[in-house]
């Protein structure tokens, strides 16, 4: 890893979702007083632009008000970004291979599906983000085949008890 | 970075290419 951090990297459109909002839960998913000293997991941000830096620091001043231990999470640069090994990309989805084998049918290259929305967002709902509603609203726009998109909602139903819509 | 898929079927996911008009970049660290 060298002086490598395990980071991930979002593009998203500043019309959908501002990046005060990213940074809502950036800071709610960590404990920003605790820094376990190593570059390989350490909490960060990295900013692109000088209005990311402005929010960042003014969220981190924010954050620090209502603490009594400093705030050890990182603002810095971006700097260049490195994909992960494939075996770390999409993690919950490759626990289902019959969802994994429908995105490997539309993009034979796996790169394809690492940079893919539609795996990302199914992905992320193997993880057990998002709601059954938002799920169904989407789920014809992620390019599956009907028993994949079966397969996706009894996999939700089994494993986070979503039932199908009445 | 925008997502440019190269495959080899016609059924691309239609999330896939509803490009944002404008992309902005973020990364975070979680330790």
């Amino acid at each position: 890893m060298g002086d490598h951090s395990e980071a991930v990297q979002v593009d998203f459109d500043p019309n959908v979702i501002s990046y005060r909002d990213l940074l809502e839960v950036f800071w709610g998913r960590q404990n920003p007083t605790k820094s376990n000293g190593k570059r390989q997991y350490m909490n960060a941000a990295f900013y692109h632009n000088k209005a990311q830096k402005q929010l960042l620091e003014e969220t981190r001043a924010e954050i620090a008000k209502g603490l009594a231990a400093p705030v050890t999470t990182h603002v810095l640069p971006a700097g260049t970004f490195t994909l992960a090994e494939d075996y770390h990309q999409k993690f919950s989805l490759r626990g289902y291979p019959a969802l994994l084998d429908a995105f490997s049918k539309i993009y034979p290259d796996f790169n394809n599906i690492v940079h893919s929305t539609a795996a990302a967002r199914v992905n992320g709902y193997l993880a057990g983000h998002g709601t059954r509603e938002g799920l169904q609203a989407e789920i014809a726009s992620f390019g599956l085949p009907e028993k994949a998109q079966r397969k996706l909602l009894e996999v939700m139903g089994t494993r986070y008890g979503w039932c199908p819509a009445s | 970075m925008l997502f440019s898929p190269t495959t080899s079927l016609t059924m691309i996911p239609p999330i896939d290419t509803a490009a944002p008009q404008t992309i902005e970049t973020a990364t975070f660290a979680f330790g």
